[in-house]
Order: C-alpha cells, then structure tokens, then sequence
C-alpha cells in the first residue's frame, strides 16, 4: 500500500513522509527523537501527557506530536526554545506530584521519566505544597503497584481496553484526585496482563516476582523464546550470574509483536524449585542413591544393549516430551531407532491415533501466526484459545476487532473478548457431528465439490442448522478465511475424524487451515522421527506403539525424556506401566516422589531456560534459543549427554552438523505441498467413541509451569485447583 | 690547587660543614611520632575501612539502591536485595572485598542515604585470604562502634559538602 507521499519540514530538514500520519510515527521512522510517555505504537492515541509537544509553524501554541497529523509543507520544530518551553514546563508538571523515590524503585536506570527528567527537568523543584500520595492497590501475584508514582498517562487502561479486551484497569476521579485503579477491587486476571508492567513508562506498574531484587543495569539480555507454547514467542532472559532473574518480551512482529503471555514470563520461576535434580540417581539393591554421570550412563547403556541383544524390539517404550529442542530429539530418536526400537512417541496428549498414516509430515499451520490479523473469516473448533495459546487469541482479537467473523465450534464455553459471530456449544460427542454440519453446508453451493461416495455420508447426517448454514457462508463468501483447530481436538477422541473434516473443509471453502499443538516443538518432534510411524524428515518406518499403546502395556524398559507423569492426559495409565516395567528411566529436570519411588535411572536435564537450542513452532519457523547462555555449568548438557548414551550403546556417532539448515529445507520444500487427503477412511469412521473431558489448563501445561510460585497463586491456577478438588 | 685540596682534607672542614646541619637539625623540634604508640592527627576527609549505618532507632540505613556497586570502578562491592518482612527495600547480601577496594570514596558520595561511609580506620589485617571479605553484619558492626567517631568526622566536614 503506498500512499502518496508530502513533503515536510523538521528541524530545518526536509523530508518524504506517508500523509495520513500522526507526526510521531513520521518522526519515530525517520530516527528523530521526540520525548512521550502516554504514546504507544501498538495503543491508541490519548495525548494527555503533553510531553510530545513541538513548535509548527502557524500555529499559536505548541502541539502534541502525538495527535498531529502530518501535512504537506508542514514546518516543524523538535528543538526550538519554544518546543523546549514547553517539554520543560510539562515535565515540570509531571514531576510535581511524583516521589523522589528512584533508588528504591525498580523502573530506575529503564526509566522514561528519569531518562526524560534529566533531559529536559529543573535541578530543584518549586512546588512547595504537600505532593500527592496514593494507596496501592492489590493487582494479584504477578504486578505490583505503587500508585503515587503513576504519571496518568493511562496506556495500562488503553491496553485493557484494545489490547486485552478486558477493562481491568480504569481511570478514577479527575484532576488532581484521578487515579489508576481496579473499578471495584479485584485482581488483573487477563493472561496478557503482564505487558502492562513493559509499557508502563514509570515504576507505577511493576513485575512482582522481580520487585527489589536488582537493577537493571546488573542484567544480562539473552535472546530467547518460549518453551510452554506452540507459538514460539520470542523473548529475552534478563540474566545475572547465573540465575535468569526476569523474562521480557522481544519483538517479533510475525509472532508475538511486543507482547508476550504472562505463562512465557512468569514460568521460569519453576525452575529454582526445591526438587529439583541435579545429580544422576541409580537404584542399588532397591534403594534410589546418587550415582556418578559415568555410572547412570554405563548403566543406561547396558541395559540398551541387553535389550538390543535380546531383540526384545517391542519391550521398549519412548516417550518424549514435544517442548525439547530440536537436537535433543534427533538424537533421542536416532538412539531408538539405531537399536531397534520402534516405539517411540512424543504424543502423550492425544487419545485418537487412528489417522497416523493420513498424518502430514509435520502437522499442518499454512499461515504466519500475523496472518490471522489479515483473516476475514475464522472458524475455531475445540480451542479454549485463550488459555492454550494467549497470542493466537490476541491476533484473533485484531481480526476480530478489524471486523473479522469469527465463529467457534466448543466443547466448553469460555469468555472471548472479541466479537464472535456463531458459537455452536457442543459436548465432546457431537463435536464432530457439528463441523461436519458445516461441512455439509458448505458443500451445498461450494465451488470445489467433495468427492460423491462422501457426499453420500454427508448425506446421511441431519440437516445443519441456521448457524452452521452462516459459518459455511462466511467461510465461502472470504478470500482470506482460516480454520484453526485447538488443543482440545488434539485431544479428542475423534481426532483423526475431525482432522478429515477440517481438511475437507478447508478443500470446500479453499480456507487456509492451522493445528495447534501441545509443546513448544512439537513440529520438530514430527521432523526428527519421534513419532512411531516415521523417521526423520517424514521416511515411513515400520510401525511402532503410540503413546497410549504404550501406557497400556507393561516393557522391559520404558524411557520417559523430559516428561512427568503428570504431562500425560492418561497419567494413570502411564504410571501403572511405570509400575510394571521391568526397567524405568527418567530424564527430567525434577525428581517426583513417585519417580523417586519407581525410577531406576534417573538423569537430571537442563530445562530449556538453561541450555541452547532451537525450536520449530507451529507454523514451521525455526527459531534458535539462548545461544550466548550456558546455565548449570557442572552438568552436561543434554546434548552432550545423549552422545555419551550412543556412545556408551556402541553405536556409530550420528552427525548434527547442518541438521537445522537440513530441515529448515525440508519445511520449505515440504510446506506448500501437503496434501490434503479428500478422504475419510473406514478405520477414522468406524472409532469406537470413548468421550472423556479435557480441558486445557493455562498454567499446568508442562513441569516448569506447574512448579512457577508465581503463576500458581493466580486466580487461574487457584480455580482450576478447586476445580480438581 | 692540590695545596688547597691537601689543607682542606687535613682540616676536615667537609666533615665540619656537614657536621653543622646536623647539629642545627639535632636542636629542632621534631615530626616523627613514636607510631604504633603515638599517632599522627587524621583528616576529617580522611578515606579508610568502608562501614555501613543505622538510623538513631537501630534501623539500616541501606536501601539496597545499589548506587555504590554501580560506581564502584574496582567491583569490590556485591549486593544482593529482595523485599523485607515490611515491605521495604532491603539488602539480604553486602559484601566488600577489602583486597579490591581502592577506598576512592565515590560509594559515600553515591550513596542517597548515607549508610556507606569511610571510617578513619587504615590498620587491619588478615591472616586467611577468605577474610578479605567484609559481610553485611561486620560492616554494620563496625558502623555502630564507631558511630560517635565517624559521626563526629562527617559533622565537621558537613559544611564542605
């Protein structure tokens, strides 16, 4: 889109700049700074903090940046006396009611306030009057507040509003008594809440876990991205010595713009957690001691080679956690798959493994996570998207908000703050009764026709209703239309029979089509083979036993790799095969009473907010972690680890080198040519239907979020504890 | 001039020259002091062992601003801060490593609430390398010994400042 471009003045330079824009933007583009605290590119426009404020020619009085529209042979002044007047007077004003409290205040050395106050503020105040203090309010676990350095520049309550959706945070009062606050008291639950502590400009909103514990300027910045979540956000480790001491957003505006969930920044918490293990632990004569790493490894080894010798292929179950980076799973597979084994799994969340052999190479997420922003019509089906993956819901919300119809097919009904065309509620049962009404719907008058033998099931369906008849219409009507299936489908009992009606449908509607999934790499997990039916980079290999197979059975040895018990959406089953086997081993970064009890080996692992790595998120964007950051130095790293294993199981040393350009090829090669099986098998047809609840917990998706003190005082993770009860 | 030379070495008059200015300086009063028992007097801005203040009701001063260990230009200070019992700022860690100190002062300078100070104190010593380390509880220890002394030195400087 390009606009036609003016000419304006700045500080005696002439320059080319978009009309339609506020002065700030044209100045921000160009490099040239103009102070502000209440404007926020991702926000809207308040022009209440009058720090923007610069000399234009013509006019009588100074005018805020902020709310000035560019245009042609506009003269402009950043600099001159009168400009400056009027920035020193603002600050002046804006410093009158605020303390003086900046070595205590955990906003000191990132402040704007203070940058802006040494620039442009008077040596000594002239304000002789009582200054204004304020009670602080209770935010919950995660924002601390101290309201008497707020500045009112309200871009917490403009982020409710536009941002979040959710009007947590509200101006009270006015004039000198206007403060900030909850409406009636209550806590700020939204999941993105955490961003308001980034772009609060002073020290009013604050990161509680953080609050007092060290300055800035003590921090080391490590690129990093999340490990709890299949959109890989991108974010920084703020590191001193060698402990992380926050988390901040990077931005990334194909994925997370300048935000970032609060599960990707409070969780790290979980990882200073009491039992966590650190050294290798080996049963000797029935009791579970430390060991040297040579010992567990030797150990380990022996026990892989017996078993390879015994060619005892199926007494060996691996599982695998989908939030491990990619070189660890390639290895884990390679170590398997080289001895014979054939059942290994990275799946501990799905029930239904009946469409294995229609799976793509690497479950299907056609657009860039900022492409949702561009959809005009998305269908969601079996998603509770905001706790499962807060910022696809927030770039559903931009559509939504840009006038997207946004339509839901759901098991549980949950709060969106977006407008939602159709909501179809429907039990776990007729979930996929309900898209396949849609299906038919769409069929009626689409231009692609489905196949005639599934017509006839179509068919055979009753009639769809009115709402199904308008999300089919939505669907057909828009170019730019989107489905996206959620965690719940993953983890339905009808998986594989949902996944053939989305392809279907999104052949019919010719929609782009999107999978979330459990874990921060669960695309890798695809790529590197640690699925039963492939190896890596998609080759077919014979068949192994999936997951829940797996935790039927009783083996020789089941291997668990970065994985509780508690991880598994089957966690009785597994622990009762963790019971039965004859050998277990755990890699894990923590020890679990009932591991302690159960485990023969354990290794302790690095979690990935300690080692280097890199992960493939949803939409097949390799993403590299940490890669200046090593934590827990005495210990190997995974990587190393798992060599040493192959090493000790004599077997020939696998080769990493290139392996993340290698499959970073394959996803380019491989992406734009899924095939989408117009096709619903016999076997998908005929599951036998065992319905049992799932819900998606926003802070219990994996071990380091569970042991967050933080996250788990909050009224999400309260809730879904008296939910258990 | 040989002559010259032979009289003046046989009537010692070098030796009585130099002689003189020994006994003029033998009659002077004298600057040397008899140190360990006798001391010179110190300055008021005198800059030795770093210790750490109370308020007169025995609260800390230290705010756990981190102020000094920013300037510090030798690292010898570490601190380590969360949130106390009252919700104040507190240091839970205050370490100064004495081998690394240059005692250049700019920590009492940084330091917005007077809690670290430069006591008069130059003599000390240390027998194991690991007591090079002045904790937070040796620092405040110090700083309530010699409260009254240290009180008094910045008082008389105070209008310096």
């Amino acid at each position: 889109m390009s606009e036609p471009k003016i000419t304006i003045t700045i500080d005696d330079q002439e320059y080319k700049v978009n009309s339609g824009q506020m002065l700030i933007e044209a100045t921000d583009q160009l490099g040239i700074h103009i102070p502000r605290f209440c404007y926020h590119e991702k926000l809207s426009i308040a022009a209440n903090c009058r720090m923007c404020l610069v000399e234009v020619e013509n006019s009588t009085n100074a005018l805020p940046a902020c709310a000035t529209e560019v245009s042609e042979g506009m003269v402009v002044k950043t600099t001159s006396e009168s400009a400056e007047l009027a920035q020193q007077a603002t600050m002046e004003f804006l410093l009158i009611n605020h303390p003086l409290d900046c070595p205590i205040c955990d906003q000191g050395g990132e402040c704007e306030l203070q940058d802006l106050a040494y620039s442009h503020g008077r040596n000594e105040s002239r304000f002789e009057v009582k200054k204004r203090t304020l009670p602080d309010d209770n935010l919950g676990p995660l924002i601390s507040t101290d309201m008497t350095r707020c500045i009112l520049c309200t871009r917490c309550v403009r982020f409710g509003t536009e941002i979040a959706g959710l009007p947590e945070l509200g101006t009270i009062g006015r004039g000198e008594s206007s403060t900030i606050s909850t409406f009636v008291e209550k806590t700020v639950d939204h999941e993105l809440s955490g961003n308001m502590i980034d772009i609060c400009p002073v020290g009013a909103l604050n990161n509680k876990p953080y609050r007092y514990t060290d300055r800035t300027w003590e921090l080391d910045q490590i690129e990093s991205v999340s490990p709890h979540d299949c959109v890989g956000s991108n974010m920084f480790l703020h590191v001193k010595g060698d402990k992380i001491k926050r988390i901040v957003p990077k931005a990334n505006p194909e994925i997370n713009e300048v935000w970032i969930s609060d599960r990707d920044r409070f969780a790290f918490d979980g990882i200073y957690s009491d039992d966590r293990l650190t050294v290798p632990m080996l049963r000797k004569n029935g009791v579970l001691e430390e060991a040297t790493w040579e010992e567990a490894i030797d150990a380990f080894s022996k026990v892989l080679i017996t078993l390879q010798n015994k060619k005892s292929k199926n007494g060996v179950a691996a599982l695998i956690s989908s939030s491990t980076a990619l070189n660890e799973q390639y290895l884990y597979a390679y170590l398997m798959r080289s001895l014979g084994f054939n059942n290994i799994d990275h799946r501990i969340r799905q029930i239904d493994f009946t469409g294995d052999s229609l799976d793509p190479i690497f479950p299907n997420f056609d657009i860039k996570p900022h492409q949702i922003e561009n959809m005009k019509s998305i269908l969601i089906i079996g998603s509770d998207l905001r706790k499962e993956t807060p910022l696809i819901a927030h770039w559903v919300k931009k559509a939504a908000d840009q006038g997207a119809s946004v339509n839901f097919i759901n098991q549980e009904y949950s709060e969106y703050y977006f407008p939602i065309d159709n909501f179809i509620l429907s039990g776990q049962e007729a979930l996929a009764e309900n898209l396949a009404l849609v299906l038919k719907a769409s069929n009626d008058d689409a231009v692609n026709k489905l196949p005639s033998h599934i017509e006839d099931v179509l068919n055979a369906l009753p009639t769809p209703s009115l709402s199904h008849y308008q999300i089919a219409k939505s669907l057909a009507n828009h170019e730019q239309s989107f489905l996206l299936s959620g965690l719940l489908c993953h983890s339905h009992s009808e998986y594989a029979l949902i996944r053939s009606y989305l392809n279907l449908l999104s052949y019919v509607s010719n929609s782009s089509f999107g999978e979330l999934t459990h874990g921060a790499n669960a695309t890798g997990a695809y790529l590197t083979g640690c699925i039963p039916h492939r190896k890596a980079f998609g080759e077919s290999h014979e068949l192994g036993l999936n997951a829940l197979e797996m935790c039927t059975k009783n083996h020789q040895l089941i291997v668990l790799y970065g994985i509780e018990p508690e991880d598994c959406l089957y966690q009785e089953k597994l622990n009762q095969s963790i019971v039965g086997s004859q050998t277990t081993v755990q890699f894990s970064p923590f020890i679990t009473p009932f591991m302690k009890e159960n485990a023969d080996i354990m290794f302790p692992l690095k979690t990935p907010y300690e080692s280097k790595g890199a992960f493939i998120n949803a939409s097949g964007m390799i993403q590299d972690f940490n890669l200046q950051l090593d934590l827990a130095k005495d210990n190997p790293s995974n990587q190393e680890l798992l060599l040493q294993i192959i090493e000790g199981s004599k077997l020939p040393m696998p080769s990493l080198d290139n392996l993340k350009e290698k499959i970073k090829k394959f996803i380019d090669e491989t992406k734009n040519t899924h095939n989408r099986l117009l096709e619903i098998p016999e076997k998908v047809l005929k599951t036998t239907k065992n319905y049992s609840s799932v819900s998606s917990h926003l802070y219990d998706v994996d071990s380091i979020t569970r042991r967050s003190r933080p996250l788990q005082q909050t009224k999400d993770a309260l809730s879904q504890f008296s939910e258990d009860q | 001039m040989k002559i010259l030379n032979i009289i003046k070495t046989l009537t010692l008059i070098d030796l009585l020259k130099g002689l003189k200015v020994t006994l003029k300086n033998f009659f002077k009063p004298k600057i040397t002091v008899q140190y360990p028992e006798v001391k010179t007097p110190i300055s008021n801005r005198f800059r030795g062992k770093l210790a750490l203040m109370k308020y007169e009701n025995g609260e800390e001063r230290c705010i756990a601003c981190k102020l000094c260990s920013a300037v510090c230009p030798a690292n010898a200070i570490s601190i380590d801060s969360e949130e106390s019992e009252d919700g104040t700022r507190r240091t839970t860690r205050f370490d100064i490593d004495a081998f690394k100190c240059v005692y250049c002062g700019f920590c009492e300078e940084a330091c917005p609430v007077d809690a670290i100070v430069e006591t008069d104190i130059f003599e000390y010593h240390m027998t194991e390398n690991h007591q090079r380390l002045q904790t937070k509880e040796m620092l405040l220890q110090l700083g309530d010994d010699y409260r009254e002394k240290i009180v008094r030195k910045k008082e008389k400087d105070h209008h310096y400042k």
